[in-house]
């Protein structure tokens, strides 16, 4: 038992410099529900684009079929019919959350190994969960696909965090370990970015095509509203439609009526223009920093809030990460979600990379203070989407 | 698997008409005439149907779902051509016109590829 603390104290020593044991212990807790968050922000953000993809749906229909002129509409529609999601299946949805429990079961080991030794419970979780993932691969819409967005490297890195979250109870030490996953974590998160970015585009492209839904339709009250003024009925042949003639036989009414049309659309735009992304430049993840040290392993500068590329060698830390650390600044700007979470997925990595490398605590404590930030920045923004 | 060559024959789409739709949609602003809003609307959504179609082509997991869309794709496809030809008209009005004209050519193109 002394020789097994006496070993545990070296390797933390060896990590950390000079710090001692608790605060290194904090800070990879830190590290585990800074993943957590990233993973259940991921997860939320990916299943309100379902809902405002739905919520478009809708409103096209519903807009369809208000512009549907012919005296019996060809375009039905069926206000109580559940929602089939045509951008995000629920499958789509199923696949990102065994990429995201794979991270958050290793970024769990990682912690355990810190605290003196691989969780045997969380073994036999990852070994669940990768006969799971493996099964599913399996399965036959996907071992017969020929198009899948699981590349072989994301496949490959999937199956490695869950190998590593089974076989930890051979690492002893958190660097190695964590070093051993960078490349895999970048690819998952690599991955889920670029997903993210035009999920999010395309919730724009939807708030903007429901507004012009709106601007249109005003366009036509306000035409309605003159030809219920008009006395002789041929006037109003000459210029509509069979629709227009209703607008003349019932008036004005019907203007009014379509206010409550355009309120409800005004929310579901609300809700949608959350998840989208700002008409604005991208925001700055986090500021340049005045004293980026080295990689001590590839002597590259260190970059802030940008995840290393699937392969390429691991980032540091970066001092800068500090200051984003202390509160989640990046909430004050006009952030979209999308971008808040990829944000906090490339802090995910450069933590990650960060217990790999890391030569001073000063380092680690920053790059996960940062993780922590973004994270519940990326959670809060998705929560009150909710609301 | 897709291919190297379909997923970037989709991805090249989606760089097309992702900014093809905002500026479909500035265009509604430029005109009063409600008839020709209502053309660019209806437009729009169809870009935005075909951009959401592209997405879930590119995301998809499921060979049933990826067939499915390339299907869509390909009507859609046919209803961008003759809309396009449409609003040609309402378009030449537009200051993006060339533009708009420019990603809708290429859209259609990379829809063929797929």
């Amino acid at each position: 038992m002394k020789r097994l603390q006496a070993g545990l104290a070296v390797i933390v020593i060896a990590l950390t410099g000079c710090a001692g044991l608790s605060q290194v212990q904090d800070t990879v807790a830190k590290f585990d529900q800074g993943a957590h968050a990233v993973s259940t922000s991921e997860v939320a953000f990916l299943r309100a684009a379902q809902t405002a993809d739905c919520n478009f749906q809708f409103y096209s229909q519903a807009f369809a079929f208000a512009s549907d002129e012919s005296p019996t509409p060809k375009t039905s529609l069926i206000t109580g019919a559940a929602c089939v999601p045509d951008e995000l299946t629920n499958a789509d949805i199923l696949v990102r959350q065994k990429l995201l429990s794979a991270v958050a079961l290793y970024a769990d080991q990682i912690q355990a190994v810190a605290f003196g030794g691989a969780d045997k419970t969380l073994a036999t979780n990852g070994q669940t969960a990768a006969n799971d993932f493996n099964s599913f691969l399996k399965s036959p819409e996907i071992s017969k696909a020929t198009h899948t967005t699981l590349s072989a490297d994301v496949e490959a890195a999937v199956v490695a965090l869950f190998g590593m979250v089974m076989d930890a109870k051979e690492l002893k030490d958190i660097k190695i370990a964590a070093s051993g996953q960078s490349t895999n974590l970048a690819s998952i998160v690599d991955l889920l970015k670029k997903e993210n970015t035009q999920v999010a585009t395309n919730m724009t492209a939807k708030a903007g095509t429901i507004s012009i839904m709106l601007d249109t339709s005003i366009a036509f009250i306000k035409r309605t509203g003159v030809l219920a003024e008009v006395k002789d009925p041929s006037q109003i042949l000459e210029l509509g439609t069979h629709k227009m003639i209703d607008h003349y036989r019932f008036g004005r009414e019907n203007d009014y009526r379509v206010l409550f049309d355009i309120v409800q659309a005004r929310q579901i735009i609300q809700a949608i223009d959350a998840v989208g992304q700002p008409a604005t430049a991208p925001a700055v993840l986090a500021p340049a920093a005045p004293e980026a040290p080295a990689s001590a392993s590839t002597g590259a500068p260190a970059a802030v809030g940008t995840a290393a590329a699937p392969g390429k060698a691991a980032i540091v830390c970066n001092s800068a990460t500090s200051k984003a650390g202390g509160g989640g600044s990046d909430s004050e700007s006009n952030d979209s979600i999308a971008q808040q979470i990829n944000g906090a997925l490339d802090a995910l990595v450069t933590a990650n990379n960060a217990i790999a490398n890391a030569s001073t605590t000063g380092c680690l404590v920053a790059a996960v203070s940062d993780l922590v930030a973004r994270a519940q920045a990326a959670q809060t923004m998705v929560a009150a989407l909710k609301k | 698997m897709p291919t190297p060559v379909q997923l970037a024959t989709i991805q090249s789409a989606l760089a097309q008409i992702n900014p093809a739709i905002p500026a479909v949609q500035a265009a509604v602003g430029q005109t009063n005439d409600p008839n020709a809003k209502l053309q660019l609307t209806q437009f729009s959504i169809l870009l935005t149907n075909i951009q959401t179609a592209l997405t879930e082509a590119q995301i998809a997991t499921d060979n049933g779902v990826f067939a499915a869309d390339t299907n869509k794709l390909n009507a859609q496809a046919a209803l961008l051509k003759k809309q396009a030809a449409d609003i040609k008209a309402i378009l030449g009005a537009v200051d993006t016109a060339g533009k708009i004209a420019g990603y809708v050519t290429q859209v259609l193109a990379f829809i063929a590829k797929i």
